[in-house]
Formats: structure tokens, sequence, C-alpha cells
């Protein structure tokens, strides 16, 4: 990310680590190529005159008219040019040969045809100092001076762009062939050099070809046609500048490097084995984790050997504190010289085992170790030690060699260990500055982004809304009336119709008029009161003052659990929710909160949820009734070729039947009617077949028929963009729940808040709020929310907009950026939305986060929300993807993964947030003990339970092995409602059988009000049938008490549901008693089935708590919520009997807690706060590691959800094996919406 | 004589109804009319507007009037008749209002049960017909209509368990010997 880039270097230079750059050039790229105009050549040739003294032929003679020419044409080019304006020519300087014939034809042409003022040119001279010979014209403009050959040549490449090579001795050869090699190795993408020789070289056979670099003269006096200068149209070459180069530095980036450079340079001819015996780099980076040294050695077994030996009885020498900064060289006065010598490799990490009573290993005792082996002849050592506050960071290098060293190579080898060490150092310091600014860009952009939530949570919801309701007088019928109905929100489902409370809504008029008049009577406020309270528990409204106090108050709570979560990190559990019936209805009851977040008194809008249907959809049904199609014309050639068949067999029949009446009976006709016969009634079984065809056909047809009214369907609803509505709601999935519910409100917020804020026009319009959902891809739907105010330059607003959202959320010092919060936020939702960790806000995704958008005119956002995961086929052999369409699958939500690939993400961690992972039967082996955790049904997995392994908790419970040919008719599936029912079915068993024609054994079975029973005169056999029973709400006592008394829990679960509580339920549309009977067939039975009959322990004071309520009936009479519990399986331990909400647990608390939990046998989930834990190992020395411990041993059986209002992060210490659920989604299943459904299905998409 | 009317709608008093070869729960024939009609007699397990003197079980929508069902009443009711009326308070629909329908029926001859298994009102009613429809041959399996008027007796029995509650229990334990003798029976 360019933001850690550029915090790296700010920390460097903090640190001055200057010191250790001390030979690197930083100079960075000022010019760029229109920036500068100037161009530099270089002139080589002859140093002495004798070069002009005639020869035979043109291409080895040179004159000095000839050299004269040449820089004539160079000086006209010069000043005609538009595009250089300086020009360098460099020499060798001389007072003879070409140099001089250069600089006296330049001085003479200077003023005979002096150059414009803004033209300069320049004569250079570059020589070598060990060249006394030579003698340096006056007439040179400066003169740079090189310590040898390739220095000088180092110095003209690093001025020139063009070398022009007259003929001269050997010394212009040398030159000439080190500028070639030099230029031909420079690797940057624009090499501009040229070399332009003369034909006299040619001759000579020493030159290579001609390439891009390389050019002859054509002809010897032909150089006419030649730019010695970019021409104005000619390519512009780079500036020459010092770019940021630490190459020689890293070169020596590798031991292997540093081994190699010594060896070359003691003698190149030598193989290492014969030079050193070992090469032994050490380092260690303080970290509070590590406590090892890291080493890596080239070195002789024998070397190997006596350093151990050394470090046995001594410790480390990088600990010895002396040793902070030397260098040290020593010969190993009585070393052998070693013959067959063999280096070893190795990269380890050697543990730091200090003991105070061993002597600390020193250079001094190491030479003389050494010395007593007679092994090697010469030790260097090099140790530096770099500390400063927290960091240290220690590097020592030793070296062996099989050499006696002379002292003049001392000094290059250690540059060369130097070097090393610099770039070992420097290297470290940078990674220890990319992860010590990972992790503080990580910790700023939290810091910055919870700044963004505490400061729009409370600018938004507190100072727009909290602040109605401060004082006493907003929380009065009144001001709470005022609030309910301040018509600032234009809501599209009305409350009060739902429940049919227009002729209380009356009523409570009078009563509020009433009030207003005597706002003092306090018997007519409790009157007012009771009324209230008495429509409550008859109608249930929604827009009841107190039910709208609690809405709101859900909603802060819930949104602080959310900014809480999103804080952290992200979460790994995801819940499905319906984009209507849950994500919008649920925000348009927040009626107080909706009518005050625009901050703008006069400011009336909607909310309007759509749905863009495209054409994607309908080219699918297309491409279904093309196979329909296929699969007709395949039928009715079968139906040909057997009406073809009953015809033949007909024919035999009464051929068959002729010969026997016409020929006699005797032997051999009896053998000819004998053959026959047994295709005598062949045609009786085809008529059978073809009648089967035909049926088939006519479903087809069918099928074809309705998918052509789908397609109409479409067609009118791709123009309209429909609104969604219970009918054809879309499902989305949301991490975390609630969290993500709260995720997706926080930006619709900000975008009411922002339109309200800019907007302009005419304030009595009412605007609308488009949030439309439309198809993405296979794994995305995208959401554009739109407002309907139109922008005259929209273009340009989108624009600013999106470069707001891609800035950095932090700033350079590392504080939150001062503009734009808003946009931040609604990008940290996003982001939440998409599971990704907010500290990654800043980085590019190839599907961005958040970004502007214009619709219809009008500003819009648009973000992504992830479809549903479902199933995944995890297979060893794919046959059985032969022929499909995979993509129409993956539309479904079902993917597809090689069993190694599973393992390999299992092993990563990935979380699957699917609800079923299926596991082709013969693959279980490749996955170990998690291979033998997939069962072929949920029975199987009840009564034959293995032992839970730790990747269970990045899994769905459902993982089911599914044999071969069941895979096959899986995805032969007509629809994902055919493959769902056959999931269900094969997982949970089929609702019924029917055992012969007036039987049928009834396996689970739904109900409203009853209980089924057995019914032998209908042949209904009920005996065995697990039921699940629902009551819509609940009438009286008396109801609850019918139903339940003396109920076998076993196989009868009841529960009375809210109309909330019932929209969650699978598949329910609007009306209770008409959706369980369709939820009496497959697959929403099956899945009901489970849910209410998995038993689950809930260890949660807050749960019980709440158990501890009363659910109401009409007759006043209601029902605890305890004993509800008691009746869908869900085990809470009785308040009077353990409490959990107690401050200290004793030991016999602690006892029953766990004795309670150990008792109930076969439980699928234990829920179980992290507080009650801590209070129960609360005096343990070892608090976490207790509670492991405990939690370890439950999680072997049952799938183990800790839960915590405080977050994940603080939890963070827990085994990977066990689940996390926030408190929010907990309370919403088990309090808010209380139902089993939603309970079960919550806990099942816990993860770790 | 002894006749019975029972206070219903079409999707409660399917609750208890028999199932089909699919499971799917049967209706009594063209109780999608009794809204409409008010108040329709029961025979076998067809819902008749054109009923007579013969007819002893009526079926009545939970929607009624006073004054049509009033009507009805007046109709029906011979001096010597006892009318016994079973109603609910259909809490989640649309309510039915006994307090001016019922208020001149003495409260002996009046039992308010509910739509809810184990109730002994409703459920038990549904049960009876469907035995007496058994011992004609008409099955929930099957359902084919069947017209024949119910007799006397067979409504006294329902009345009887229905609102002689002393009894309930040795009706109880007579239904479960008649369930099992039958079960054993066809074993």
């Amino acid at each position: 990310m360019k933001t850690q880039e550029k915090n790296v270097s700010l920390a460097l230079s903090e640190l001055n680590i200057e010191k250790e750059m001390e030979n690197i050039e930083v100079v960075s790229n000022i010019f760029s190529k229109t920036e500068h105009k100037s161009y530099a050549i270089c002139f080589l040739g002859g140093r002495s005159d004798i070069i002009f003294e005639s020869k035979s032929d043109v291409y080895t003679s040179i004159t000095k008219e000839y050299v004269e020419n040449i820089v004539e044409k160079i000086y006209n080019q010069f000043e005609k040019s538009t595009i250089i304006d300086t020009l360098k020519i460099i020499t060798g300087g001389q007072k003879s040969g070409i140099s001089k014939v250069i600089i006296e034809k330049i001085k003479n042409l200077k003023q005979s045809n002096p150059l414009k003022e803004e033209k300069d040119l320049q004569l250079i001279a570059i020589v070598t100092l060990s060249d006394k010979s030579i003698r340096i014209d006056e007439g040179n403009d400066y003169v740079i001076k090189t310590e040898n050959t390739m220095k000088k040549i180092e110095a003209m490449i690093d001025i020139a762009y063009l070398f022009v090579v007259f003929p001269g001795g050997k010394e212009t050869l040398g030159d000439a062939l080190i500028a070639y090699n030099f230029i031909r190795n420079i690797k940057e993408k624009n090499n501009d050099y040229r070399i332009l020789l003369h034909p006299f070289w040619k001759n000579k056979g020493i030159i290579v070809e001609e390439d891009k670099i390389i050019h002859y003269f054509i002809d010897g006096n032909d150089t006419n046609d030649i730019s010695f200068i970019p021409s104005e149209k000619g390519k512009i070459v780079e500036l020459k500048q010092y770019i940021f180069s630490r190459i020689k530095k890293n070169k020596l980036n590798k031991l292997k490097n540093l081994k190699n450079a010594i060896v070359n340079y003691i003698d190149n001819s030598q193989s290492d084995k014969d030079i050193l015996l070992a090469i032994d780099f050490n380092s260690y980076v303080f970290d509070k984790n590590i406590n090892k040294f890291y080493n890596e050695y080239y070195a002789t077994q024998e070397y190997i050997n006596i350093i151990n030996n050394i470090y046995e009885k001594n410790n480390h020498i990088l600990w010895t504190k002396s040793n902070e900064n030397i260098f040290g060289v020593s010969s190993i006065p009585n070393g052998k010289v070693m013959t067959g010598v063999t280096l070893e490799k190795k990269e380890r990490e050697v543990d730091i085992v200090i003991d105070r009573k061993k002597p600390n290993s020193s250079f001094n005792s190491m030479a003389k170790e050494f010395n007593s082996k007679r092994y090697g002849q010469t030790l260097m050592f090099r140790a530096i030690k770099i500390e400063r506050e927290e960091e240290k960071l220690w590097f020592s290098v030793m070296l062996l060699f099989n050499y006696q060293l002379p002292k003049i190579m001392y000094q290059t080898i250690r540059n060369f260990i130097e070097d090393f060490i610099t770039v070992q150092s420097f290297q470290k310091v940078e990674d220890i500055f990319i992860e010590k600014n990972k992790s503080l860009f990580k910790q700023a952009t939290q810091s910055a982004i919870s700044q963004v939530f505490v400061r729009n949570m409370t600018h938004n919801i507190v100072s727009h809304v909290l602040v109605h309701l401060l004082k006493a007088d907003a929380f009065s019928i009144k001001g709470l009336s005022q609030s309910i109905k301040k018509d600032a929100y234009i809501p599209q489902f009305n409350l009060e119709n739902t429940y049919d409370i227009i002729q209380e809504k009356k009523k409570l008029r009078e009563i509020i008029q009433k009030i207003q008049l005597e706002d003092n009577d306090l018997s007519l406020y409790d009157e007012f009161l009771l009324a209230i309270d008495r429509k409550v528990f008859s109608s249930n409204t929604l827009l009841y003052s107190k039910n709208q106090l609690a809405i709101l108050f859900n909603y802060i709570s819930n949104r602080c659990f959310y900014l809480n979560e999103a804080t952290y990190g992200m979460v790994n559990m995801v819940g499905i929710k319906k984009a209507y019936i849950e994500l919008f209805r649920e925000l348009d009851q927040n009626r107080i909160l909706l009518n005050h977040i625009s901050g703008i008194d006069n400011f009336r809008y909607s909310i309007i949820f759509k749905r863009e249907y495209n054409n994607k959809e309908v080219i699918q049904l297309y491409d279904t009734i093309y196979n329909k199609e296929l699969e007709l014309e395949k039928l009715k050639n079968q139906k040909e070729e057997i009406q073809g068949n009953i015809e033949i067999s007909k024919d035999l029949y009464v051929t068959s039947v002729s010969i026997l009446n016409l020929s006699g009976k005797n032997k051999k006709n009896k053998e000819i009617c004998k053959n026959n016969n047994k295709n005598t009634f062949k045609w009786i079984d085809e008529i059978d077949e073809e009648n089967e065809i035909n049926k088939e056909v006519e479903k087809i047809d069918k099928d074809i028929e309705e998918i052509n009214k789908k397609i109409l369907e479409y067609h009118r609803k791709i123009k309209e963009n429909k609104r969604i509505g219970e009918d054809d709601d879309i499902s989305i999935q949301l991490p975390g729940e609630v969290l993500g519910q709260q995720a997706f409100y926080n930006i619709i917020e900000n975008i009411i808040r922002n339109t309200a804020k800019h907007n302009t026009t005419n304030t009595e319009d009412e605007v609308k709020f488009i949030v439309l959902f439309s198809d993405y891809n296979n794994k995305y739907y995208k959401i554009t929310i739109s407002n309907s105010v139109q922008i005259k330059d929209i273009g340009r607003l989108v624009k600013n907009q999106n470069r707001r959202i891609r800035e950095f959320t932090i700033d350079k010092g590392n504080y939150l950026r001062s503009h734009s919060l808003g946009l931040l936020e609604m990008k940290a939702s996003a982001a939440f939305l998409r599971q990704i960790d907010i500290v990654e806000i800043d980085s590019e995704f190839d599907l961005p986060l958040l970004t502007a958008c214009e619709y219809k005119g009008c500003l819009g956002y648009e973000f992504y929300v992830k479809k549903p995961e479902k199933y995944v086929f995890v297979f060893k052999e794919d046959n059985f993807l032969e022929g499909k369409n995979i993509k129409s699958l993956e539309n479904y939500g079902i993917s597809f993964l090689k069993v190694n690939e599973f393992k390999n993400s299992i092993r990563e961690g990935q979380v699957y947030s699917h609800e079923f992972i299926f596991l082709q039967e013969g693959a279980q082996d490749k996955l170990g003990e998690l291979g033998e955790c997939f069962y072929k049904a949920h029975n199987d997995k009840q009564t034959n339970r293995k032992e839970r392994v730790e990747a269970l908790s990045l899994l769905p419970e459902r993982l089911m092995l599914i044999e071969k040919d069941f895979s096959k008719k899986l995805i032969d599936s007509k629809d994902i409602e055919d493959f769902e029912k056959k999931v269900w079915e094969q997982w949970e068993g089929k609702e019924d059988e029917e055992i012969d024609r007036n039987t049928t054994k009834v396996n689970q079975n739904i109900c409203q009000d009853t209980i089924r029973e057995t019914d032998i005169e209908n042949g209904f056999d009920y005996e065995e049938c697990r039921q699940v029973v629902f009551f819509d709400h609940l009438n009286n006592y008396r109801t609850w008490k019918n139903l339940t008394a003396g109920v076998n829990t076993s196989l009868v679960t009841i529960e009375p549901l809210s109309s909330a509580a019932q929209r969650k339920l699978p598949g329910f549309k609007n009306d209770l008693g008409e959706y369980v009977e369709e939820a009496r067939k497959s697959p929403i039975c099956q899945k009901l089935v489970e849910a209410y009959f998995n038993k689950v322990i809930v260890i949660d004071e807050r749960i019980q708590r709440a158990a501890e309520s009363i659910y109401p009936a009409k007759d006043g009479q209601g029902v605890k919520e305890a004993e509800i519990f008691n009746y869908i399986n869900v085990l809470i331990p009785k308040k009077e009997e353990i409490d959990l909400a107690k401050e200290h647990f004793s030991k016999d608390d602690k006892n029953a807690i766990i004795t309670y939990i150990d008792n109930i046998k076969k439980a699928e989930f234990l829920v179980i706060h992290y507080g009650i834990l801590e209070r129960i190992y609360n005096n343990d020395t070892n608090r976490t590691e207790a509670i492991n411990k405990q939690l370890n041993k439950w999680v072997k059986v049952t799938r183990v959800i800790v839960t915590s209002g405080r977050g994940r992060q603080t939890l963070e210490h827990l085994p990977l094996s066990v689940n996390y659920l926030n408190i929010s989604s907990l309370l919403y299943a088990f309090v808010e919406n209380r139902n089993k459904y939603s309970i079960n299905y919550i806990l099942n998409q816990s993860r770790r | 004589m002894e006749k019975l009317i029972v206070f219903t709608n079409k999707r409660s008093i399917k609750n208890f109804m028999p199932e089909d070869r699919e499971r799917n729960k049967v209706e009594f024939k063209e109780i999608k009319e009794l809204e409409n009609k008010g108040v329709m007699a029961l025979r076998g397990n067809v819902l008749i507007s054109d009923y007579n003197e013969e007819d002893v079980l009526f079926l009545a929508s939970d929607m009624i009037d006073q004054q049509s069902f009033k009507k009805f009443y007046n109709n029906i009711k011979e001096d010597e008749d006892d009318i016994y009326i079973l109603y609910h308070l259909n809490d989640h629909g649309n309510k039915f209002d006994h307090e001016s329908i019922l208020f001149d029926i003495d409260e002996k001859r009046k039992k308010m049960g509910q739509h809810v298994g184990r109730d002994r009102t409703y459920d038990v009613f549904i049960k009876k017909i469907s035995s007496f429809l058994i011992e004609r041959g008409v099955n929930g399996r099957e359902w084919k209509a069947d017209g024949l008027a119910y007799t006397q007796a067979q409504v006294s029995d329902i009345i009887e368990t229905i609102f002689n509650e002393g009894e309930t229990e040795e009706t109880k334990k007579a239904e479960k010997e008649l369930l099992e003798s039958i079960k054993n029976k066809k074993e």
C-alpha cells in the first residue's frame, strides 16, 4: 500500500538511519525529459599526432580536416538546434592528437561564428591520474580527474550520450571496448547511448557488429547524414541523473554473495573450497515472542564441531556485551592448510540459552580455540549491535580462512564485510519498520475509523435523534407522539393497518386530546396508560410509544455492538437476511429515528427498496427452455423408435400365431414360435413405455409453458425495476447478521444526512431514496443507494466524491483526515459488509468498497453484499459434473472444490459460511480426522458421534457424506427447490412414507394449535412422528396448558410466535395458517424439525433473565419464557437453582454449572457467556488456561459458542476449536424475536 | 330434538380435518360458501344451504351478524328442541361478537371452545364426525362426497362429549379403547 511505503520512509528518517546509508547515493530524479536541454558527446581517438600521418587507404587514414569537418557539423547542428542549449564536448583533454584538433576547432568556431547567448558549449577533459605522460590542453573548460581508466570511462558514461571513436591506438581501443561493455550492460528501458565508430576500426576486426548502440560511419568522409545531437524531431534523451541506488550494497545482500566476493577478490582462479573454511553469520532481532538467533553459514564440519564445542562451554559470542562494535582479525599461527575442503550450507534458528555461570565468548578466545585445534590460518570477525529504545539488532560475521592473508588484503575484505552487514542491518531495519509501521498504520487506521464512528454516532444519532429525547417532556405521551408522527419520514409500510387498529386509534386520539387539555391530571394520565397497555396486549402495535422507544434503543444498542466489532476486525459469522421483510421493514418501523435523522426540520423523504431485473435471468430462462426442447426432441425420437418397434412386435406376434395356425404345430414350427414368443407380448410393454414417454413429454411441455410465463413476467419487471415486496424478496448474506444489518443502515443514514445537508432544492418536495439491488455476479449483489435530487453537473460531483472516497484515512501525521468523514464511515461499513478488516480500507480491491455514481441524474453510491453461500461440493473426482452448467449451479449458491483445495484452505484457516458441505464418499481419507466428521444423515451424526476436531469451528455443522449416485442426483435437480428438497430429505429424513396404499407413516410434521395424533381409520401413523407446533401469539394460558399437558417432549416441540418471529421462519409469507400447510412438506418441514429438535444449552445470565419474563397471553396470564424454552429444546438452568447473574461463584456454583452442562447428553450446541467462565475460574492462578482447558473438554462433544458483548478482539486467546458469537445476534434470536429456527440458524452460522 | 350449531370458519376448522393420500388436509365440501351463506347444515362431509327439519347439525360462520343468526335460530328451533352452540372468540381473525349474537342463549347450552388441540371442543367435534364418516366408508384418503344427514343419536353423542365435561375422562378412555381395538383388528 502506498501509505505504508510512505510511512516506512518517514520512520526511517525519524530514526536517523542515514548512518547506515552513508555510501548510498540518494538523489532522486528531479528533471523530466522535457525539462532539460543538454547533451554531451565524448570523443575518443589517438592521443598522438601520428594518427594524422597518411595511410594507404581511406578507411585507415584520418586527416585533421576530417575531424574538423565533423566538429564543425556538430557545431552547426548545435547552433541550429531548438531543443539543445547546452552541449558538452568531452575529450581526453590532451595537447596532441584528436583531442587537440577538436579543442582548437571549437575555439576557432566560437570566435568566427559566435553562438547565441542562450547557447553554451563546454569542453570537458576527463583524464586518469595514473597517466603522468598526459599534457592537458589549456583550452578545456574544466578537467575531471579519475583514479584509473575504468573510472575515467565510468565518468564519461556518466556524462555523455554519444561516443565518437576516431582512429587510435591500443588505449583508444581499450577505452572504446570498456565504454561499449558498460553501455551494453545498462538495463534501463531507454538506453539512449550511441557509439559512432570510424571505419578504421572495422578493418581491425576487433569490434563487434553493428547493433542498437554501435554504428559505423558509412563512409569515412561522408558524415552529412549523421545527426550528432538529437534533432528537433528526434528523440530527446533522459537527463543523466543519479537515482536511488544501492547497487553495490545489494550485491552483498546474501551471505553467498559475500563469500563469492571474498573468494574472487583473493584469487578468482581458485575454487572456494580451498580458500574458506567457514563464513558464519549470526543475527538477532529483538522480539518479545522470539528468543532465537538466526544463523546462516557455509562451513566445514570441523569448524561446526569446534564452534559447537565452544558454545557448550561459553555463551554465544553475539551475546557478549563487549562485542558491540568490533572488527577482529588474527592469524592462526599453528593452523594447517586443509585439503579437500567441503563447505556445508545451513540456515537455522538457534535458541538463545544464557547461562550466567558460563564465561562469554570473545574473539580472542575463539582465535585461541582454533589455534589449539590447528584449524584455519586467518580468523576474521565483525560484530555490530544497533540498539535504540525497544529495538535491538545484532549482527556478526565470522570468517575462517585456509590462507594466511597478507595485511594488504584485510581492508578490502573488511569493506566487503561492512557492505554485507550494512545491507543486512538495513534490510532488517526495513523489515522491522515495515512490520512496525504496518502495525502502527493498522493502529492509526483503527483509531481513525473508531474516531469516525464515534464522531458520526455523536453527529447523527445523538445530535439529531437522541437530542429530541433529552427532556422529561419528550417522554410524555404528547412528546413521543410528536416524535413518532413527525411526518418527516414518509413510510412505505403502514404499521397501523397491519394490526387493524384504526378504531383503537380513534379512541386514543380522543384521550390524547383530553390529556392535552388537562395536562396535570394524573388520574387521566394513568387511565391513558392503562388504555395503551390494554391496546398493546390486544393488538401489539409497533407504533405504541413504548414499543417505538424499545425499537430505537434496540437499534442504538445494535449499532454500538456493530461499531465495537467493526473497529476491531471482521466477523466470521454470517447470517442471511431478507432485503424487504427484514432490512427494510425493520428500518421502516423505527419512526423516531427516521423522523429525526436528517437533522433538517422540513426535509421530507421516503426510502424505497427496489430490485433490478436484468436480461441475464431471462437469458438463463431461455437456456433452460433450449435444454428442455432438446430433451423433448430426444423423447420424441425415442417415441418414434418405440412406435416402430410396436409395429414390428405386433407383426411378429401375428406371424407366430399364423405359423402355428397355418403350418401345423410340428417341431420346427414350434421352435420358430418359441423364439418369436420371447417377443410375443413385447409390444404390450412397449405401449407402457410409450405412455411413460407421453407423460414426460406432457410434463416438459408444461414446464416450458411455465418458463415462458416467467419470461413474460421478467420482461415486465425489467421495464419497471420493481419495488421489492414479500413475494419477490431477495436474500443477502450479512456478516454478523444484525451487525451487518447495522452496517447497511449506517450507509443509508449517511446518505440521508448528506442529502439533507446539501439539499438546495425546494424543501417541500419529497426526496426519494432508492435502494436498488442488482445482480452483479455469482457472488455479489450490487447495492446502489441514490437520492432523487437532480444535479446539473453530476459528472463532476461524482468524480469529486470518488476522489474523496479514495483518499487515505489518515494523513501524513498518522492522524484522521479532516474531511469527508461521512464517506469514510460509509466506506468502513461497506468494508464490514464484505468481511474486510477496516484497517485494509485504503487498499485497492478488484471490486471497490464504495464508489459514487450517477443514477438517473442524481447522486448515488454503490457497494456490494454477498449472495447467500449455501452449499459446497468437495469432490475427489468431478465426473459427476460432466456436461453440467456449473455457472448456473453457482448462481444458486453452490460451489465446487477439489478435496485437496478444501484441505489446504482449512489448513490456512479459511472460514466456510455455507449451510452444507458435501463430501464425496471415498474422499474422507484425504481429510484425515476431519473426514470422519462427515455423516450421511443428521441421525447418523447424532447416534455415531465422533470426537470433534479443531477445524470444525471453520465449518457448518451440516457436513454431509454423499454417495456418488446421490451427487449425480443432486446435480441433476431441475431447480434449486428440487435440489434443496433432496438435500434436506437425505439429511433429516423424509417427512412421510407410504407403507401401503392404506397406510402412511408420518415422520415429521408441522402444525398450528394442535398436535396431530395417529389416525388409524384414515391410515396415518403419527406414533413416532416428530412434530413442531406453532401458536400465533398466545390467546390465553388455557391454550398453552391444553396443548402442553402431558406432551412427550422428545416428539413434540411447541412455540408461540410473535409476528416478527413468524417472519423469521423459512419461506414464511404472511399468514401462519397458510404457512403451516406449506411447511408440512419438504424441505421446510425438515429445516424446522432439525431446528426445533436440536438441543441447545445456554449459560448466559442475560438470556436466563429474559427467560424469567412472561410471554403475554390475552387473558393476562402469560407463560414464562423459560417454560417455552423448555418446549423447544433450549436448556437454561433455572434461576432458583443456578443464578448465573451472581457476582461471585462459589465452588458449589461452579460444580453445579459444570454438572448441569455435563448431564445434558447429545446437545448440539453449548452457548456460554465468557464472563461466566471468568467468574467460575476467578480464583485460578492462570484463569485463561483453566477456562481454555474446560472449553477444550466441552468442545470435543459439542459445538461450543462463546458469547460476549466486549467484542471478539478481547477473546483472542480462545482455543481455535471454539466459536464466537456477538451477544447482539444471540439476543436478537433468543429474546427480541425468540424462535427456535433463528436460534438454531444463528448457532449453526457461528464460526471461529 | 337435540341440535348442534358450531361456529367456525374455513381456516380454523381445517386444523383438525383428516388428511388425504398426499397429506393435504381435506375440507367439508362447499365450506367455501359458509361465510357467504352464514349457516349451513352438515350432512356427511358436505355442507348444504337447503337444510330442512331433518337436519340436526349445523356449521355457522363466525362472521354472521346478529340478525341473520337470530333468523336462522328461530327458524330451526322447535319448542321441544334443545339447541346447543359451540363457539369460539376467533382472536386472530375477525373477532366473533358472541356477547351480542349469543346473549340470549342459555349458558348451559352454549360453550366457548378453541380450535386448539386437546381443548376437547372443536377437536373432539371433528374427531366424532370423522369416525361417523369412517363407519360409512368415507375416509380422508379418498374423501368421496357423502351427503347423508347425521342422526339424532350421533349429534347427541357429540353434544354429550363436548358439553358434559364430567364424562370427559370416561369418553376419552372409551375412545382410546375403541382406537386400540381398531388398531388391533387391523394388525
